[in-house]
C-alpha cells in the first residue's frame, strides 16, 4: 500500500474507530476481546484496501458481526466476564432497582450464544431492521426472528430478576 | 419500568461506551495487513507442498485399517478441508481452503467461502464466496485441474453450500432472500441460465421452553442430485425445468439426511414419534436417531448416536447433531461430531456401523484444527492417488 493510501486508511480509522469499537464491545462485553476483534476486522480491511468497493466501514462491520458469530467453530471457550467493579448506588430506590436489573442484565446478556448477542446488537444497539440484521448476518429475516425471540427468552430464563408484569407484556416490534 | 428490549438497548449502550479506540491500532493494522499478504502470496506457491503433507500421515492409516467398520477394502480420502484459525474471537476467519487435485493427489489453497462434494469425476466442484465478500450471491466452478474458478451470479445467496451434477454441469441451492425467491435455484454452468423451483412448505409448531416459533417443512439446505437429469428435495424429484418428476419412498415424517450411492434408499431421521418406524423424533437431549430405508422405504435398520460435546461453553449450546460426510462401503459412513469435539492435536472423525450403530473414532488430520471437511469415497480415485491419501 502506497502512502496515499496509507494515510487514507488512517483518516478512516480516525473518522471510523469510536463507532466501530463500541459495536465491537457490545458484541463481545470485554475491552481487550473488543480491540482484538476490531483490530482483525481492521487488518483484514487494510489487507483488502486498494480492492474494497463501497463503504470500508460497513465492510469492517461485517467482519466483526462474523469473526463474533462464527465463534462457535473454534475451540475458544466462552469467558465469563465479571464486572470489574460494582456500581455506585444511588440514592433513590427506583433506581437502585433500575441499577441492579442492568447490571443483571449485562450479566446475562454475556451469557448468551454469540450469534443471539449479535442479533441483539444489529436490532437494539445498532437500531437494524429485521432485513438489515439479515444481511449483516448472513440469515434470513425469518432466523433472525427466532433468533430475537430466543435470545429474550433465554435472558428472562438465566435471569428471572427480570421478570415483571411490564415485561411480559412486551411485544417485539 | 421498562421493556426488555430497552433494558437491553440501554445495556448495552452503557456497555459500548466503556470503550475506547486503542492508540496505534491503524499502524497495526496496516502492518498486519501487508504481513497477511504476503502470507497469502506464499501458501498459494506452496500450497501443494504443505497440503499433502497435512493429509497424509501414517498414523491415520494405520488407524482404520483396525477400525473400518463396512465392507473390507472400503476407503475414503479428504476433498476438501478448511482449517479454522484457533486464535480466539478476535481472529480472522481464514479464507484458505485446501482443495485435492486429484491427478496428482496434492491440494491447492483456495481463497473461497464453502466448497461442496465434487462430481463424479472429481473434476468440479462448487465454490460460494466469502461471507464478507461485497456480492455474497456468486457462485463459482471450481477446476480441480487447474485451480481455475469460474463465477456465476445467481439471484441470491445460498442458504447452504450448492451442490453440483454428477457430470459437472449443473449446481443447485436453497436460495436465501425474500419470499418470491423461497425455493431451490438450479444453475447452468455452461450456460449461466438459472432455473428456480418453487417449493411449498408446510409450517411446523417448534420452540420450547415458554417460546414457540413457527418453522417449516422440508427445511431449506439440502438438494441431492439423482443423477445428471433429477434432482431431489427431500421426497420429490424434479427434473431441470423445475417440474416434478416423481417422488422418493420415504417412511412418513422423516427428513432425509442423504441418499445411498446406489439409490437404493437413504439415511433418514424420524421427526415424529411415528416416524422411521417409531424412533423418537430426532431423538434425546443426549442422543440422536437414524434409520436406513431401502428403495421401496422400509427401515432396514436403525441406530442412536451420542450428541458430540458442545464445542464451547455457551449455556445455550444447541446441542450439535453428528454431521453425516460421506458413505463407506455397503455398511458404513463417516460422521464428524465437529470441530472442537476432541482434545488433542488432530482432527478426529467416527465410522459408523449403519448395521449396528457401532462407532469408532479416527484421528485423520494433524495440525491446526480443521472446522470445515468434506471426503469422498476413495474408490473414486486412481490407483497411486488412492494409495496414497486414503484412509
Amino acid at each position: 500500500m502506497r502512502e496515499p493510501e496509507r494515510e487514507q486508511f488512517r483518516k478512516f480509522v480516525a473518522d471510523s474507530g469510536g463507532r466501530l469499537i463500541r459495536v465491537a464491545m457490545a458484541l463481545t462485553g470485554d475491552r481487550h476481546a473488543a480491540e482484538d476483534l476490531l483490530q482483525s476486522a481492521l487488518t483484514s480491511t487494510a489487507a483488502r484496501w486498494r480492492h474494497l468497493d463501497g463503504d470500508p466501514e460497513a465492510y469492517v462491520r461485517r467482519a466483526m458481526y462474523h469473526a463474533q458469530v462464527t465463534i462457535w467453530r473454534r475451540r475458544q471457550r466462552l469467558r465469563e466476564t465479571p464486572t470489574a467493579h460494582m456500581p455506585e448506588r444511588a440514592d433513590h430506590r427506583d433506581e437502585i432497582g433500575a441499577t441492579d436489573r442492568r447490571l443483571a442484565l449485562r450479566q446475562a446478556l454475556m451469557r448468551l450464544a454469540p450469534r443471539q448477542r449479535a442479533v441483539l446488537v444489529a436490532r437494539f444497539y445498532e437500531d437494524l431492521s429485521e432485513e438489515d440484521t439479515a444481511a449483516l448476518l448472513g440469515c434470513s429475516p425469518g432466523t433472525v426472528r427466532s433468533q430475537l425471540h430466543r435470545a429474550l427468552a433465554r435472558l428472562r430464563q438465566i435471569a428471572p430478576e427480570l421478570h415483571d408484569d411490564h415485561l411480559t407484556e412486551e411485544k417485539i416490534r | 419500568m421498562s421493556a426488555l428490549p430497552d433494558l437491553v438497548r440501554d445495556s448495552l449502550t452503557d456497555l459500548a461506551g466503556t470503550a475506547a479506540v486503542p492508540d496505534g491500532i491503524a499502524d497495526r493494522a496496516l502492518a498486519a495487513g501487508a504481513a497477511r499478504r504476503r502470507r497469502r502470496t506464499v501458501l498459494v506457491a506452496a500450497a501443494a507442498v504443505v497440503a499433502a503433507a497435512t493429509v497424509v500421515t501414517p498414523y491415520a492409516v494405520l488407524r482404520t485399517d483396525q477400525l473400518a467398520p463396512g465392507a473390507a477394502g472400503a476407503r475414503n480420502a479428504v476433498f476438501a478441508l478448511h482449517r479454522g484459525g484457533g486464535g480466539g474471537p478476535a481472529s480472522e476467519p481464514d479464507p484458505e481452503w485446501e482443495i485435492l487435485d486429484p491427478r496428482t493427489g496434492r491440494y491447492r489453497a483456495v481463497v473461497a467461502g464453502r466448497v461442496s462434494a465434487p462430481s463424479a469425476d472429481l473434476r468440479y466442484a462448487i465454490v460460494t464466496t466469502l461471507f464478507t465478500d461485497r456480492d455474497t450471491r456468486r457462485i463459482g466452478r471450481y477446476d480441480t485441474r487447474t485451480g481455475e474458478v469460474r463465477w456465476y451470479t445467481a439471484p441470491a445467496p445460498a442458504v447452504s453450500t450448492p451442490q453440483i451434477s454428477p457430470d459437472g454441469r449443473h449446481a443447485a441451492y436453497w436460495m436465501d432472500g425474500a419470499k418470491e425467491l423461497e425455493g431451490v435455484a438450479v444453475v447452468d454452468l455452461e450456460t449461466g441460465r438459472v432455473n428456480k423451483i418453487k417449493v411449498e412448505r408446510r409450517p411446523v409448531a417448534a420452540g420450547g421452553a415458554g417460546v414457540s416459533y413457527v418453522s417449516f417443512y422440508p427445511p431449506r439446505g439440502h438438494a441431492w442430485w439423482l443423477d445428471d437429469d433429477r434432482l431431489t428435495l427431500h421426497d420429490t424429484v424434479y427434473d431441470l425445468a423445475g417440474e416434478r418428476v416423481g417422488r422418493l419412498p420415504l417412511p412418513a415424517d422423516a427428513d432425509l439426511v442423504a441418499l445411498r450411492p446406489d439409490g437404493a434408499g437413504g439415511l433418514v431421521r424420524p421427526l415424529t414419534p411415528a416416524g422411521a418406524g417409531a424412533l423418537p423424533p430426532g431423538g434425546t437431549d443426549a442422543t440422536v436417531t437414524f434409520a436406513i430405508t431401502d428403495a421401496a422405504g422400509a427401515v432396514t435398520s436403525r441406530f442412536t448416536l451420542d450428541r458430540p460435546s458442545c464445542p464451547s461453553a455457551a449455556p445455550d449450546c444447541p446441542s450439535p447433531v453428528p454431521n453425516f460426510l460421506a458413505w463407506r462401503g455397503a455398511n458404513g459412513m463417516l460422521v464428524w461430531p465437529g470441530p472442537g469435539s476432541y482434545d488433542g492435536p488432530e482432527t478426529a472423525i467416527d465410522t459408523v456401523d449403519v448395521r449396528t450403530g457401532e462407532r469408532r473414532t479416527i484421528h485423520l488430520i494433524s495440525g491446526p484444527p480443521v472446522d470445515d471437511l468434506v471426503t469422498i469415497p476413495a474408490d473414486r480415485l486412481a490407483g497411486d492417488v488412492r494409495q496414497r491419501i486414503a484412509f
